[in-house]
């Protein structure tokens, strides 16, 4: 095997292959792009948000330092706090919406038949359209004389004409919708991952044994199934909580404020309004307030896994 | 495994999953059949759901040089160079990721490097709405004169898809048997040659399939892309979002046209890697 | 012969040994604003040692169309030229603000909404241009007392301005003059129906010409338009507010929208639009105006550039049948009182960053000159709107937009008043925006949006710095029209 000497004749290749080099050699440029790149970023957030800045006001080193201040007009700033309790409630709506389509979709096409293929693929499309181009879509056919009035007319038997983009919870509806159409792809992806790997043995041992269809889900698929739910639920909710673009492309975050999740928000503070140090602040408590919602969901990830890396299958 | 024994079950599953394709489909095929409307047949009511009078015109407009051309007062935006623009920040970026990302999850799951928190603190940068970031991006790229280049975004989208991509590939790269590695060792194979002979070809289409869903990531991000760009620089997000606002043209057909070209390259990939992609999301968690 | 020649000659060698030295300190040739911007320019160019060169002009990509021709025309002449960084006209405040902090210079002059100027130039990313105007001579005396106001901030000029956007009432004068409806009307209300003195007056046309025959649930002809999207319709309400007699602050920027004439004047704003199409909401000028030259509603309130949407040959289907009426107004104290709301206006600014910022003064003061602006606010894209006395009288203008429409854009004109205009004007507007639409939605009462937007005035005023606000308000007072209505 290699020596693991000081690095002689053989020269750089010789050196490199050390274990004690070579596994480094990625993390040097992974490490190094997150130290220059991230770290001064957050860095400046952090230092922002100690001032009392805005772009009016000349040179942001030139300002001076107010502590607190910033975080507390943010504290009290309700147009700030309903924003975030939107985009939570956004959250709170799409995820387990899809969640509940995801899981009834992902169980119909779990065992193989004819067409599957051509479902999964069809299921996969929205994933792969811009959002921007989901947004003017939608935007069309959310108009009070679009086809998808038409169809609601259809079924109703009488004319409906929802103003989607004008109206109030319509409108957040829209914005919600445009999301779950999109990503409930990613989640089905996840979902039926997740179904092919579940391990065949305890599921005919329970058959064997007389379990009902339904015995044999409740009490074995889904717990088996939990971490998968977990990294959905994780996956959808982080980006949930990031939404921007539907709110800006479809409403631009009316009627009134009814679509205006904290992404818009803190967008229009910042740049808009010029209140930098202000954006800083809130965006402090935003990723404050994403964190724990993530952490808590990262702990039952961290536990599934290790569990089933260390302790085996159940 | 038996199926159930419901007679009609077969049938009730296509109507549930037809229902969902529909839904799926629904504003796809509108927006295709739109590109292919004339001005008149946009917004009509009832709708038109086939153009009457099928025309190319939408793709024309959109597809000549140039930024942007003005008739009867509407403005039509071009395709062409958000297409350039988009494929060279994107696919630069996510290759870039890819690299760097396996390595580094091949170094973390075969030597622990980093710890064994590593891969969940990675997951946090994910977390971070882009909104938080973007404001001091703009200050910290005008220092280091990254504004409105390729160089600046390409740096952004490899940061930011390097969680994912290093998730992944964990699942991957765990995937290959450590015996198969040792052994090659043994036999005086180099620890490059392990790389290239052994675990490349056993992880290549997790490769693929992390590529292109970090590139389809990259490829619709709007936010970033907005703040970190002016004149040089134009991602079709970007040339999209001219549009978009209620205050922008609602010229249906010419971005309609534009929407189902900036899908098309991503529509293609994506089927030829579904089935590849079913494999790779399951993090590391499921046996396989 | 030789006596003229050797003159010329002289004349010659003065010209360009002052084209040479003039960069800097003297007025250009030219007997109009056009000659002398572009004998600058040449100047300007000479003195760089350059041939050609290409400026960056943001702007909203609505307005693109109506200026590349004459953008085209200086090119040829001076051999400077324009790159288009468009953005969504709702975004040029975000980019704007974003390089007031970037410094990057990627654009060197650009087009905005004049409520972001007080914060663009505290920012310092607007350049005061008095020295500039001062030996360029720009025509400012033609134009219209007032407009050229919302291009200043403070005292100094920050722009020029290229488009006279304050509101006009339209009506369709066929839908009156058909058989039967006068007589109807007269009976019904009491007056004669034609261009209304007051809201009151419009609010009943609107609500006579709603018409939905088949009763389908859904009026063929709507009664009225104006606009009330999202950063838009406090506009609108502010015009109203202005003519029941209101003023935003008083002189010590305390809020006075809340009391009788904000509530009365909101309370008409939100009945009004019962008779609008029920999308109105999510509507500016790319859905209204074809919506309203397809003939769909009987009258509109809006931008000057309506009349060329209106009168379009081949896109409109009313042409002809329109009158451009004085805006209303309330009365108060017995004297009816007009106002008509700058809501917009085009305005060339440049950059302080700009690598070339008088070369894209000379491009602006080109396209505001007397010959120029004609030309763009006559042209059959054109979202630029008549400005200028000369424009009363230049023949391209009334072929254009129809001699009424001028003279009665002009005369709105004399009644004109600004936006808020001071620091913050964005936050502000934005602001009373949300709540306005609040009350629109039925979401909140009238009061309560009045009083909402007053507490969060006196927020925004604190934070910003009530001394420094006091003073722009000081500055902007002066723009407010003195007369009651139009000579």
């Amino acid at each position: 095997m290699t020596a693991a000497g000081a690095p002689g004749a053989g020269g750089l290749r010789r050196w490199l292959e050390r274990e004690r080099v070579f596994k480094w050699l990625p993390f040097v440029p992974v490490q190094g792009l997150f130290a220059l790149l991230l770290l001064p970023n957050f860095l400046l957030l952090v230092y922002l948000s100690l001032l009392s800045w805005r772009i009016t006001r000349g040179a942001w080193w030139n300002a001076a330092f107010t502590g607190l201040d910033s975080f507390q007009r943010a504290l009290e700033d309700s147009r700030f706090l309903w924003a975030l309790a939107r985009t939570f409630a956004f959250a709170a709506v799409a995820v387990p919406l899809e969640l509940l389509l995801v899981f009834g979709l992902a169980m119909l096409c779990r065992r193989s038949f004819r067409g599957r293929r051509i479902y999964t693929s069809v299921f996969l499309l929205p994933m792969m359209i811009v959002p921007a181009v989901v947004g003017y879509d939608l935007s069309m056919l959310l108009i009070d004389q679009g086809p998808f009035n038409q169809l609601l007319s259809l079924f109703a038997g009488r004319t409906v004409t929802v103003r989607w983009l004008s109206e109030y919870t319509p409108a957040q509806l829209a914005v919600i919708g445009a999301d779950v159409w999109q990503w409930t792809a990613l989640t089905f992806l996840v979902f039926t991952a997740g179904l092919a790997g579940l391990p065949e043995e305890p599921i005919r041992a329970a058959r064997v044994m007389g379990a009902s269809r339904w015995q044999i889900f409740w009490h074995i698929e889904l717990p088996l199934l939990k971490p998968v739910i977990a990294i959905a639920v994780i996956l959808r909710s982080m980006e949930a909580l990031k939404m921007f673009d539907y709110p800006m492309l479809l409403t631009q975050a009316g009627p009134g404020n009814a679509t205006e999740t904290v992404a818009v928000y803190l967008w229009r503070v910042g740049w808009e309004f010029a209140r930098v140090s202000d954006a800083a602040a809130m965006s402090l408590i935003l990723l404050v307030a994403v964190a724990m919602y993530i952490l808590v969901a990262i702990r039952v990830l961290r536990r599934e896994r290790r569990r089933l890396t260390e302790e085996g299958a159940v | 495994m038996r199926q159930r024994g419901f007679p009609l079950f077969p049938l009730v599953r296509h109507t549930l999953l037809l229902a969902w394709a529909a839904v799926t489909l629904f504003p796809i095929y509108w927006m295709v059949m739109t590109s292919f409307k004339q001005a008149a047949e946009w917004v009509t009511w009832p709708p038109r759901w086939f153009p009457h009078e099928p025309t190319l015109v939408n793709y024309v407009k959109v597809l000549t040089p140039g930024t942007s051309t003005f008739e009867l007062g509407r403005q039509t935006l071009k395709i062409l160079k958000p297409i350039g623009d988009s494929l060279i920040v994107s696919g630069i970026g996510s290759l870039i990721a890819v690299l760097l990302g396996s390595a580094l999850a091949y170094s973390w799951a075969r030597f622990g490097t980093g710890g064994r928190s590593y891969p969940y603190n990675i997951l946090s940068i994910r977390m971070v709405p882009p909104i938080v970031i973007a404001v001091p991006f703009v200050v910290y790229f005008v220092t280091l004169r990254l504004l409105d280049t390729y160089t600046g975004l390409i740096l952004v989208y490899l940061a930011t898809s390097l969680p994912y991509v290093i998730w992944m590939m964990l699942a991957f790269v765990e995937e290959v048997p450590v015996e198969l590695e040792r052994a090659a060792r043994v036999m005086g194979a180099s620890r490059w040659k392990v790389l290239r002979s052994v675990v490349l070809p056993l992880t290549a289409s997790g490769l693929v399939v992390t590529f292109l869903f970090v590139f389809i990531l990259n490829w619709s991000e709007l936010l970033l892309a907005m703040t970190l760009t002016n004149t040089e620089v134009s991602t079709i997000p970007i040339q999209l979002n001219k549009f978009q606002s209620a205050n922008e043209g609602r010229d249906y057909g010419p971005q309609a046209a534009i929407g189902t070209i900036a899908t098309l390259p991503v529509v293609v990939l994506g089927f030829l890697i579904q089935k590849h992609l079913l494999r790779g999301f399951s993090f590391g968690l499921l046996r396989k | 012969m030789r006596r003229l020649s050797g003159f010329l000659s002289i004349v010659g060698a003065v010209a360009l040994t002052s084209g040479l030295t003039a960069a800097s300190a003297q007025t250009p040739a030219g007997t109009t604003a056009d000659a002398r911007a572009v004998a600058g320019a040449k100047a300007y160019m000479q003195s760089k040692g350059l041939t050609s060169l290409k400026l960056n002009m943001m702007m909203p990509s609505i307005f693109t169309a109506g200026s590349t021709v004459e953008m085209a025309n200086f090119e040829k002449e001076t051999g400077i030229g324009v790159n288009y960084f468009e953005v969504g006209i709702l975004q040029i405040q975000a980019k704007a603000m974003s390089e007031a902090v970037a410094k990057s210079g990627s654009f060197d002059f650009w087009i905005g909404d004049p409520i972001s100027l007080p914060d663009l130039a505290e920012a310092g990313l607007a350049k005061p241009i008095d020295d500039l105007v001062a030996r360029g001579k720009a025509d400012l005396d033609d134009i219209v007392p007032g407009f050229q106001e919302q291009a200043r901030y403070k005292g100094k000029t920050y722009g020029l301005v290229a488009d006279g956007d304050n509101f006009i009432l339209a009506i369709r004068k066929d839908l009156i003059d058909a058989p039967g409806e006068r007589q109807k009307f007269k009976a019904k209300y009491g007056w004669e129906p034609g261009c209304p003195d007051t809201y009151e007056q419009w609010y009943q046309l609107a609500e006579f010409f709603t018409r939905d025959p088949k009763g389908a649930g859904v009026p063929e002809v709507y009664g009225a338009m104006g606009y009330r999207a999202r950063s838009w319709g406090w506009r609108w309400w502010l015009q109203q507010f202005y003519a029941k007699g209101g003023m935003p602050f008083d002189d010590n920027l305390k809020p006075l929208i809340a009391g009788k004439e904000g509530l009365e004047s909101l309370r008409d704003y939100i009945a009004l639009t019962k008779f609008m199409p029920k999308d109105i909401l999510g509507w500016a000028t790319p859905q209204a105006y074809p919506f309203y030259a397809g003939g769909n509603a009987f009258s509109i309130m809006t931008y000057p550039s309506i009349a060329i949407a209106a009168e379009h040959p081949e896109r409109s289907k009313i042409v002809g049948k329109n009158r451009y009426c004085l805006v209303p107004g309330y009365v108060v104290g017995g004297k009816l009182v007009r106002r008509s709301l700058q809501g917009y206006g085009n305005i060339f600014y440049v950059s302080s960053y700009a690598k070339h910022p008088e070369a894209a003064y000379w491009l602006a003061q080109y396209l505001t000159s007397k010959e120029v602006s004609a030309r763009l606010v006559s042209g059959p894209n054109s979202v630029y709107d008549p400005y200028r006395r000369s424009h009363l009288t230049d023949a391209r203008v009334i072929k254009a937009r129809t001699k009424e429409m001028v003279e009665t854009h002009l005369k709105n004109a004399q009644v004109m008043a600004p936006m808020i205009l001071i620091q913050g004007a964005v936050e502000y507007n934005d602001v009373l925006d949300q709540n306005i639409q609040e009350a629109l939605l039925g979401k909140i009462t009238a009061e309560d949006a009045l009083k909402n937007t007053a507490a969060a005035w006196e927020k925004i005023t604190n934070q910003i710095g009530r001394k420094q606000q006091i003073e722009g308000w000081k500055a902007i007072k002066p723009a407010f029209p003195t007369k009651n209505v139009p000579d």
